[in-house]
């Protein structure tokens, strides 16, 4: 008998051990891994080596060197274009940064007026593309054209002009405004979470209003404040729509508007660009780190365990001054830039001025009757792909966002601390430079000049934001909810059916229409991308801009922007009131 | 039964025969040539045709496509695609294309005679063409000193850049422009747009052009700093910074750009005006190849000999005011009056087309020394 069991054993074991890997949740998992993997990595990892390629002058042969990143340091476009990136990124991190906390802290800790209904319009223009957003302020604030200084000539009788965007800062000012809300998004949060009694001290002792908010509120989120700022000098650093428009042509170029030009311009040098990409990747990724390892840690650190009941703080009459600090942002982020563009997509041809004879809504029919034999096919065509591509990569992007979060929430191994690593990557490679790699990637596949590579990089680059949507949900759900499906005989599959994922459904909704958004306006990637009949909204508004005038792209970013906003009011409605209050 | 049924083969093959018959009489009537009526077939077969330009516009790309199906009897369903790129993006995608080895685009036309060379002596990118319609261009090619490489890269098309500025804006009413010292005038001060040549292959090769010809740019840039001129190199941008006068003057801007703004507002014929320079017109020919290893080989060699014939220039000197190269060709009313009388301008071109792509970096460092 003894002999038996022995001799049966071995051939047992082995096959047992086999099939308790191959279940569905390695198999599901494992394959997850690999893709993203394979999205992330392997992009990147050419975009490093063709970085060593160094082009000869007739465009086709390359040799190994370091020529390229000799040109990136020693060239003086590159080497101004690198500094502009650094100023630009900057000061949009000061105006952003003091614009967020200034609203966060007006909404958050004190009593202005009707700040509830308010607080949904400080988002907006985080849903709205920046790109459009300088299409607008070049019509509201050119030195001469701009209607903000024809007005201004006309009421004070000046000669000269009031405000001038085209320069590094109108960059500033139009990317500072608009990206305002991530920093918004971070303080507002550990402000409502912070302990009021530790402001009440500091007032009781006889602080004023401003020390209290500068010795106390203001030191207590400091840690969110960095990491909006962080996660704002990262962005705007890898930045192209405005710059593009307010920058290049007037002499301030950016890195991202150098890269473009290389990528796709009239001196296209994909290695060149490769190198200048390696460039703004390495600032990007040092800060990206220095968030996520060093600040980001801290932020929980003002949330005390002791019962508080939130409060808020009394500003007397200046609470109508608050008022008005929040009605003026979301007037010149918002009201101010759509209502210029509507008076521009109403003229044939922009002359600067209004003409009232002149209005027409034929611009509209150009881009909207995709029937009529006037109609400009890259338009039409463009909001027919970007509903395709952002319906599909949200869906798309949130199943991986799922399956990701599960497994590096659920499933504690070396995987899944990869897992978390690699999806930190996409965060810090500006889109411009990703969609370099994915170009280089696939260019020998099917998917290129389809949909296809399109997705990929869409996918490849926002799906973080939704994993990190999905996370942070995941986070708050106990696991013995799984255990217990799992005790009870249901299988991995059914338990993520059944169990886990009718808890995160207001996170996944939520993911889905913020990754729909964000597909729906984006344009660095889609610029390096698209190909014939795969143009996006945003590919076609730049198009139009490029070769068709003013009134027809303000046409296109006007459809833009009202998709966009009623995207928003369904993201209200499917997430819920709380989804657009931070 | 089986009678009717081969009496019903017959009436079918007749019908089928005199359709055929009536399609390819058409074709002859049409003054399609024999190398033409031997692709209309394959090119029927294949459907579609894509074209890689910087020039045609959604309008001439739809008249085109309509022209182009007509003449050569390919059928509704058959389409042209046009994308439009920059000069310089249309280089990257094919280049990068063909580099691949993997293939979207059937046409390539633009102006960037090291491109075609280089590409077509490196890597043997384009398919050899035996074109109707080249023999009723070359002559002007030729003389205009154009670059060509025939039967593999044709030119049929040419722009050049011209001087336009809005004499309704202020300070304005009494600019005119006939040569490079114009451009620098004080009254221009801050209403400049002067061309950014680091972008663009076609405002290097004018500059390159123009040095060759005695004209010494570096002392033209040196009075231009002085008039603060902003950079741009996108012609419809510059247009629309002159026609809403925010900076009322631009150097080199196409006659193209003008017109196609009229059509959309007449009103505008009277405020821009369109200058010339007596130093040189530098006269830029644009290259047409159909790329080897295209989806629809072709219907890319056939729209090739499309440009090079009467039909062709027609529908793209209508829709962008720009210059065909056939010889004894005349112009379409609408499109008239902005096109220079070439015949009475001095007409620039380049020694060595292809070799000024190796002086780009010089030249380039020159200007951005001053502007950038």
């Amino acid at each position: 008998m003894k002999n038996t069991t022995t001799t049966i054993q071995p051939n047992i074991e082995p096959q047992s051990r086999w099939r308790g890997y191959i279940t569905t949740e390695n198999i599901v998992t494992s394959l997850t891994s690999l893709i993203i993997f394979v999205a992330i990595i392997l992009p990147l990892f050419w975009l490093v080596v063709s970085s060593f390629e160094v082009l000869d002058d007739m465009g086709f042969d390359t040799e190994w060197g370091l020529g390229n990143y000799y040109e990136v340091f020693q060239g003086r476009v590159i080497r101004k274009a690198f500094f502009n990136t650094l100023m630009i990124s900057t000061g949009t991190t000061v105006l952003a940064t003091f614009l967020g906390v200034l609203l966060a802290w007006i909404n958050a800790r004190t009593n202005c007026p009707w700040r509830d209904k308010i607080e949904p319009f400080n988002l907006i223009p985080f849903f709205l593309s920046p790109f459009v957003g300088a299409i607008a302020w070049h019509n509201l604030a050119a030195p001469k054209v701009g209607f903000l200084n024809n007005i201004a000539r006309a009421i004070f009788g000046i000669e000269s002009h009031i405000m001038n965007v085209d320069n590094i800062f109108g960059v500033i000012w139009v990317t500072g405004i608009f990206f305002t809300p991530l920093v918004y998004l971070f303080v507002v949060g550990s402000l409502r979470r912070m302990d009021p009694s530790l402001e009440d001290s500091a007032r009781t002792t006889g602080a004023s209003l401003f020390r209290t908010t500068m010795s106390v509120t203001l030191p207590l989120v400091t840690p969110a404040i960095l990491s909006g700022a962080i996660i704002v000098f990262v962005t705007s650093a890898g930045e192209f729509g405005v710059p593009f428009k307010l920058g290049a042509p007037y002499g301030w170029d950016t890195l991202t508007t150098q890269i473009y030009s290389k990528a796709v311009g009239d001196d296209a040098n994909h290695y060149l660009g490769a190198a200048m990409s390696m460039t703004l990747a390495a600032i990007t990724g040092v800060l990206i780190w220095i968030q996520r390892r060093i600040i980001a840690p801290r932020e929980y650190t003002t949330v005390t365990g002791k019962g508080f009941r939130p409060n808020t703080i009394d500003l007397g009459r200046w609470k109508w001054v608050a008022l008005g600090v929040n009605l003026f942002y979301i007037f010149v982020a918002v009201v101010l830039p759509l209502i210029c563009l509507l008076i521009v997509s109403f003229h044939p041809v922009w002359e600067g001025r209004i003409i009232p004879a002149d209005l027409t809504l034929w611009n509209y029919k150009k881009i909207l009757f995709f029937w009529s034999p006037e109609s400009i096919g890259i338009a039409t065509r463009g909001i027919i792909n970007s509903f395709i591509l952002a319906f599909s990569g949200a869906t798309i992007a949130m199943i991986l966002s799922i399956l990701i979060s599960y497994m590096i929430h659920r499933t504690k191994g070396f995987g899944s601390t990869m897992l978390d690593f690699l999806c930190v990557i996409p965060i810090g490679f500006p889109g411009i430079v990703l969609a370099m790699g994915v170009l280089v990637t696939y260019i020998k596949t099917p998917i290129y000049a389809t949909l296809g590579i399109l997705l990929v990089g869409y996918i490849t680059r926002f799906f973080p934001y939704g994993q990190r949507n999905i996370s942070s949900i995941m986070l708050a759900i106990s696991e013995e909810l799984d255990q217990s499906s799992r005790m009870a005989g249901a299988s991995w599959l059914t338990t993520l059916r059944r169990i886990t994922i009718p808890l995160l459904k207001p996170g996944i909704f939520a993911g889905w229409i913020l990754l729909f958004v964000i597909f729906l306006r984006e344009l660095s990637i889609s610029i390096i991308l698209y190909s014939v009949g795969t143009e996006t909204l945003s590919v076609g508004v730049l198009y139009l801009a490029d070769f068709e005038g003013d009134p027809l792209t303000a046409a296109l970013a006007i459809v833009q922007t009202i998709i966009l906003l009623g995207c928003i009011v369904l993201f209200r409605k499917v997430a819920g009131k709380e989804a657009l209050t931070a | 039964m089986k009678r009717s049924l081969r009496l019903f083969s017959i009436w079918l093959f007749a019908v089928a025969f005199a359709v055929s018959s009536i399609g390819f009489a058409t074709l002859a009537s049409a003054g399609v040539s024999p190398q033409e009526k031997k692709l209309v077939r394959a090119a029927k077969k294949e459907g579609a045709v894509t074209l890689i330009n910087p020039l045609f516009s959604d309008r001439t790309a739809k008249r085109m496509q309509r022209v182009f199906i007509k003449r050569y009897g390919l059928g509704n369903s058959f389409r042209l695609n046009n994308i439009r790129k920059g000069t310089g993006s249309t280089v990257a995608t094919v280049r990068q294309e063909i580099k691949a080895g993997k293939f979207t685009i059937d046409v390539h036309l633009v102006s960037a005679p090291g491109f075609f060379h280089a590409a077509q002596k490196k890597k043997k990118a384009f398919a050899k063409l035996d074109s109707a319609h080249w023999k009723d261009n070359v002559e002007l090619v030729e003389k205009a000193g154009q670059y060509h490489n025939y039967p593999y890269v044709v030119t049929p098309l040419a722009y050049t850049f011209q001087p336009v500025w809005n004499s309704s804006c202020p300070g304005m009413k009494n600019i005119n422009v006939s040569s490079y010292a114009d451009t620098v005038q004080p009254a221009l001060t801050g209403k400049t747009i002067s061309p950014d040549i680091t972008k663009s292959f076609t405002y290097t090769n004018t500059v390159i052009s123009l040095i060759e010809n005695g004209v010494n740019m570096n002392a033209i840039w040196d009075k231009l700093k002085a008039t603060k001129p902003i950079v741009e190199f996108r012609t419809e941008p510059k247009i629309q910074m002159v026609i809403a006068c925010e900076r009322p003057f631009d150097m080199h801007n196409l006659s193209g750009r003008v017109y196609q703004n009229v059509l959309k507002k007449p009103g505008l014929a009277k405020k821009l005006k369109i200058g010339y320079y007596k130093e040189g017109q530098v006269l830029l020919g644009n290259q047409a190849a159909a790329v080897k290893g295209g989806p629809h080989p072709n219907a890319g060699k056939l729209l090739v000999d499309f440009l090079l014939s009467k039909e062709g220039a027609d529908v793209f000197v209508e829709g962008e005011a720009i210059y065909s190269f056939r010889k004894g060709y005349t112009a379409p009313a609408a499109a008239r009056p902005y096109l220079l009388d070439l015949s009475k301008h001095k007409l620039l071109g380049l020694k060595d087309w292809v070799g000024a792509q190796k002086k780009f970096k010089k030249v380039r460092g020159e200007w951005i020394k001053r502007f950038k």
